[in-house]
């Protein structure tokens, strides 16, 4: 626990090399060797969350994504998924395709800082329901599937946003919400 | 961890209570319901709250130092603070305080005391006519922050202002001992603490925030109304007040890009005094949706609560509406026309009437 809280203190100091913009998510089978070159990698499946068509719950996705053992590395494997988009009928994209995610940062007391770039909320358009679904698919995603993330703090641009498009509020870290989520 | 953690308390027990002055500031907020006495310190000190000949009196296990020592107030709840000595603060209480109530925050550490008391209305002294009761009503955006925009090209910082200022003149025509004032009565862009400053300042009754909604999904449609959720008051102060914050406790400094010295402060205290409207806020929520979906006939997508910032600081019952998708074309075509505006500021009317009196019927 204090290694691991220790490793992940360096890193925040240090940042991590591995980010900066990229495009599209990789989907697991871009992912993959072809048969036969490599072992086969090992998968483990992650929940994500969609909003439903009609934008008033979250729904909860399945979804095998390449195994990695470092939680920066899956946090950032779980937002590109997220920006890839559902494949569940009745959901739709939670985050703008042109979504770039910045950088990522966990911290010992169980804060991931997500810090995106001004894609998303330039590409989300003026309502509050969008921004609502955008924000807790993020927050419900990371805290589901990253061990040790108990709340998400939202960035722009490297910097504190106060909110996405002028409802939600994003100047402190955000619990997951159950009750958004379709059971 | 168990020896880290020693190792890391050690630099702590060494400290003697002769230590330096911890660096500390003290701030009051008279625009609550109670007054707030905040001392704000640069770690956490002990601390107890006794009866003295003045009002009240909190001695500190450490010294504090503070920049200004005394200030005079003309408050009912609290005529002034001075630091007597290093550790003794001396609340010189007014003649409308009746009782306090004290908590301790995190991050920065500060101490809270909470003076009750019955706050004359309007000014002290000769006899006045009781102020009018205010109510406020908020169009979302304005200016350049255009808000959710229809595939028709509907505005929703339009709409909203047509409708607050078609429900102002419905609302003074039923009660004309009530004065509805609208954050912007014009095309510009508002900042959000500045709405529910406009609040505060008027002692408003209620605070309604009106807002069009916009959605990806093509089969988002509905009305819906939004109170603060408890997550962004009770659970907040939870974690800040927290005993569990190890971090805290080990006297570590937690990152925190959000912090903003007294912004984050103000923020924080804020929240708390919408915490004790949120019941009520609930039941206006529910009213407004009630009367929404009888009245004006929209899809119901209910009461909802959100972490919604142009309510937070509110110190009255608070609500955004959000009344219809301007991105679903065929609630798009409804809002643009005038009687569907009408049946809305009907039902919304209906929903604050019926809400106040039954707050008067209380009283």
């Amino acid at each position: 626990m204090t290694r691991v809280a220790v490793a992940l203190g360096l890193l925040f100091l240090t940042g991590c090399a591995c980010g900066g913009p990229r495009g599209p998510a990789p989907s697991p089978a871009a992912q993959q060797a072809p048969e036969g070159t490599l072992p086969e990698l090992e998968h483990i499946e992650v929940t994500l969350f969609f909003p439903a068509e009609d934008g008033t719950v979250l729904v909860p996705e399945k979804r095998q994504i390449v195994k990695t053992a470092e939680p920066v590395a899956l946090a950032k494997q779980v937002l590109a998924e997220l920006v890839a988009g559902p494949q569940t009928p009745g959901t739709v994209r939670a985050l703008p395709e042109s979504t770039v995610l910045r950088q990522i940062y966990l911290t010992p007391d169980g804060t991931a800082f997500a810090d995106f770039g001004s894609e998303l909320p330039a590409g989300l358009g003026g309502g509050s329901e969008s921004e609502l679904m955008a924000v807790y698919s993020i927050v419900n995603s990371l805290t589901t599937n990253v061990s040790g993330v108990t709340r998400v703090a939202i960035l722009v641009g490297g910097q504190p946003a106060e909110t996405l498009n002028g409802h939600l509020d994003l100047t402190r870290p955000l619990a997951p919400r159950q009750d958004l989520v379709r059971g | 961890m168990p020896v880290l953690a020693l190792v890391a308390l050690l630099p702590v027990l060494a400290q003697t209570p002769q230590a330096a002055a911890v660096d500390a500031r003290v701030t009051v907020d008279t625009s609550g319901p109670t007054t707030r006495l905040v001392v704000t310190a640069s770690r956490p000190v002990a601390w107890h709250v006794s009866a003295a000949p003045t009002g009240l009196e909190v001695l500190f296990d450490e010294p504090l130092r503070l920049d200004v020592s005394s200030v005079t107030l003309d408050d009912p709840m609290l005529r002034g603070w001075h630091l007597v000595s290093e550790r003794r603060l001396q609340l010189q209480t007014g003649p409308a305080f009746t009782g306090q109530e004290t908590f301790e925050l995190r991050n920065p550490w500060r101490l809270v005391l909470d003076l009750q008391g019955r706050r004359p209305a309007g000014q002290t002294g000769s006899a006045r006519v009781a102020p009018a009761t205010v109510i406020v009503l908020d169009p979302g955006h304005g200016g350049v922050e255009r808000g959710a925009v229809g595939p028709g090209g509907l505005q929703e910082k339009e709409v909203v202002l047509d409708l607050a200022r078609r429900l102002q003149a419905v609302l003074q025509r039923s009660d004309p001992g009530l004065a509805v004032v609208l954050t912007r009565d014009e095309d510009r862009q508002v900042a959000r603490d500045e709405r529910t400053a406009i609040a505060n300042q008027n002692r408003a009754e209620l605070f309604v925030s009106l807002h069009l909604n916009s959605s990806p999904a093509k089969g988002a449609a509905g009305a819906e109304t939004y109170f603060l959720s408890a997550e962004a008051s009770d659970d907040q102060a939870r974690t800040l007040a927290g005993v569990e914050n190890e971090a805290a406790r080990r006297g570590e400094v937690v990152a925190q890009p959000a912090a903003g010295g007294t912004g984050t402060l103000d923020l924080i205290l804020w929240d708390l005094a919408q915490n004790q409207y949120l019941a009520e806020s609930g039941r206006l929520a529910q009213a407004v949706q009630r009367e929404l979906n009888e009245l004006a006939g929209t899809k119901d997508r209910g009461v909802r609560q959100a972490p919604f910032t142009v309510l937070m600081g509110a110190t009255m019952p608070a609500i955004l509406v959000e009344l219809g998708f301007v991105s679903n074309p065929a609630e798009e075509a409804r809002l643009k026309d005038s009687a569907y505006r009408d049946r809305m500021v009907d039902a919304l009317a209906r929903a604050i009437q019926g809400f106040r009196q039954r707050i008067a019927s209380l009283q």
